[in-house]
């Protein structure tokens, strides 16, 4: 659909440490613009500390990370809050502002950002949080939520500015299946109709089949990527044992209903 | 030149829309205002949206509201031409979704609700600090039988960061405290040519008040505080809830250590406040020409080793108090960020109060003793 064929994301060569500790090294991948990406691997592997990478809170060891062919890990200050304005970010951990309500956090990068009347910006932060189902909460307080509801909160955040790149680091954890269920056809709905793209991290080998366009495997062993590409594929012709167990480790009942890419 | 405009014509049927360009956040912020036209005006409406050129989500709420706006006055809504691939994005936001819910109405209690709430408030927290102090006094004897079980290492660490790292402020202040007093008692005792009884009068405010008085609120506002802060996280993050369900009673896990550590501290603290305080009055009296020898020996007639006794006393006692109510306003954390910072807050204030209104008490208990006892004040 998007005439833009360059990859939206492109990490050449990274690698992450703490302290002297590498976490991740040499990694390389492409993410197309408007695909729904995923990132997998055991507990412990690294994606959280890749997708801060590529979010530009953690300076990379060595290595670049690219968005929308510019180099995000190199960039003045002037390029990197433009790039900034292209992403929308979800913690694992949801993030959200404690002494705020859960419709002023929502609403804190439109007011910073935005030129909108009042009535607008309640209007869109309204649907924001009608999308992610969580309309009846707006005025509580995070600490007031449940640990599905601040994920949906969180997620809604991420959508308030409508960013062209969005992270989400597990975002089904903590949910129950049809809410999942739901949360995935939002984002489904979301990166077809609006072209936006997702890098998601997660474990939910459902949400993988219907969600994923392309995926990577990482590995806490190797520090890098042990498989990348459809999950059918690699479902179907495992590169290596891990990813066998990864996808095999449940028994094959899932209605693998994948998208076709566009 | 706006992103996007929105034009209207008014016909016969009612009004035509003309909306066009870009419907992204600038672009709407651009058009929006056309909005309250269109609520004033009658009439049905029919949108244009042909050169529409792009639609985010923002765009699509805007659509919407243009739609609400007119359904809700009655009117029928008519929206022509819009792209195929802008139409599904209006379908991820139902007409529904972008109305605010009604804010929940915030009560405003009168006075009268305003002072019982308040007053049960402050009844509920005294009845918790006895409570509290009850639940301390059982973990303390529970440890007191079998010391094996604390963490020494652990006290031993609590005890650096309260004690000897506040040794730096404790004793600026106590050494200022000092100076202060005496360079400004100097003039009226010379009234009277008993200019060399500061000395007496510093020591006795040392011995018996300023300096466990002093180093507590120190303590209070550095250690207390800190005990408050770390322990309203733990809160925050659960980790007490984690602690309970693992069996372990947060109080003798968490406070207790803090509160012995706490309890030698203070009087240690106090020891080397009075030293400073004194000191401080000697060096003023050293310069005003006085010799040593005459000054100790002012020092040693007047003053009691029941003088420094007393402040001493006081400060272990301080020190129960000031690391208690630190922890127990740590455990009273409520969620949230900010809640930490209250309950820092509170530690303090509490802390200050219950000094001065348990110092009172002291001193009135001590000031029978010594009448009854016919000592010299
Ligand atoms: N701030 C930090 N300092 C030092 N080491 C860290 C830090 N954060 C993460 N690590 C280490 O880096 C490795 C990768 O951590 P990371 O959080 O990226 O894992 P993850 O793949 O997101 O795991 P999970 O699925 O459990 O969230 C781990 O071994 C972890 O111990
Ligand atoms: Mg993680």
């Amino acid at each position: 659909m998007p005439a833009n064929r360059q990859p939206i994301i492109s990490v050449r060569d990274l690698t992450a440490q703490y302290g002297d500790r590498a976490v991740l090294e040499h990694v390389s991948f492409e993410v197309r613009r408007g695909e729904i990406f995923v990132i997998l691997g055991g507990s412990g592997c690294g994606k959280s500390t890749l997708m801060k990478c590529l979010i530009g809170l953690y300076q990379p060891a060595a290595g670049s990370v690219f968005i929308d062919g510019e180099n995000f890990s190199a960039a003045d200050a002037d390029t990197h809050a433009r790039l900034l304005r292209k992403i929308g970010v979800m913690y694992q951990s949801g993030a959200l502002f404690g002494s705020m309500t859960v419709q002023e956090n929502v609403r804190l990068p439109l007011d910073e950002y935005t030129a909108l009347p009042v009535a607008a910006k309640r209007a869109v932060v309204a649907s924001k949080l009608a999308l992610v189902g969580l309309r009846d909460a707006s005025f509580k307080l995070p600490a007031e939520l449940s640990g599905g509801m601040i994920k949906r909160a969180a997620i809604a955040r991420a959508l308030a500015l409508n960013p062209a790149i969005v992270f989400l680091d597990e975002p089904s954890a903590g949910l129950d299946p049809v809410t999942s269920a739901d949360l995935d056809q939002t984002i489904i709905g979301l990166s077809r109709d609006l072209g936006v793209t997702f890098v998601i991290v997660t474990h939910e080998l459902a949400s993988i089949y219907t969600l994923a366009d392309r995926c990577i495997m990482l590995d806490a062993a190797t520090k890098g990527i042990i498989a990348s590409g459809r999950p059918a594929d690699l479902r179907d012709r495992p590169p290596n044992d891990l990813v066998k167990s990864f996808f095999h480790r449940q028994p094959l009942t899932t209605q693998p209903g994948l998208r076709q890419p566009s | 030149m706006p992103a996007a405009t929105a034009s209207i014509i008014s016909e016969s049927r009612g009004l035509v829309v003309n909306v066009t360009g870009v419907l992204t956040a600038d672009g709407v912020a651009a058009v929006w205002p056309v909005l309250d036209k269109i609520a004033a005006a009658a009439g049905d409406v029919l949108v244009r949206a042909g050169e529409v050129t792009a639609c985010d989500s923002t765009g699509a709420v805007f659509l919407r509201e243009l739609e609400r706006v007119t359904v809700s006055g009655g009117r029928r809504f008519q929206l022509d031409g819009l792209r195929a691939e802008f139409a599904r994005t209006l379908e991820l936001f139902p007409l529904d979704a972008i109305v605010p819910p009604p804010p929940t109405p915030r009560r405003q209690p009168g006075l009268i609700v305003t002072v019982g709430e308040k007053t049960c408030e402050i009844v509920a927290d005294l009845r918790n600090q006895v409570v509290f102090l009850g639940q301390l006094t059982v973990a303390l004897w529970q440890v007191l039988r079998r010391p094996r079980q604390l963490h020494w290492k652990k006290i031993l660490q609590i005890f650096h960061t309260a004690a000897v790292d506040g040794l730096p402020i404790v004793g600026l202040i106590s050494l200022l405290t000092g100076l202060i007093i005496s360079s400004q008692s100097v003039g009226p005792l010379r009234a009277y040519g008993a200019d060399i009884h500061v000395i007496y009068l510093v020591a006795l405010i040392m011995f018996r008040e300023l300096g466990p008085i002093m180093t507590a609120i120190l303590v209070a506002g550095r250690t207390g505080s800190a005990f408050a802060a770390e322990i309203g996280t733990m809160k925050v993050n659960e980790e007490l809830d984690a602690l309970k369900t693992m069996g372990l009673d947060p109080v003798r896990f968490l406070v207790v250590e803090r509160v012995i550590a706490g309890c030698w501290a203070l009087p240690l603290l106090t020891v080397y406040a009075m030293l400073l305080g004194v000191g401080a009055s000697f060096i003023v009296m050293l310069s005003g020409g006085y010799s040593l020898p005459a000054l100790y020996a002012e020092l040693t007639d007047y003053c009691t080793v029941s003088d420094v006794v007393e402040g001493l006393l006081k400060a272990c006692f301080f020190g129960v108090l000031v690391t208690g109510v630190g922890c127990l306003r740590g455990i009273q954390t409520r969620a949230g960020a900010a809640a930490v910072g209250a309950a820092t807050t509170r530690a303090v204030v509490s802390s200050i109060v219950l000094i001065i209104a348990s110092d009172c008490v002291f001193t009135l208990i001590s000031t029978t003793l010594r009448d009854a006892a016919s000592l010299p004040f």
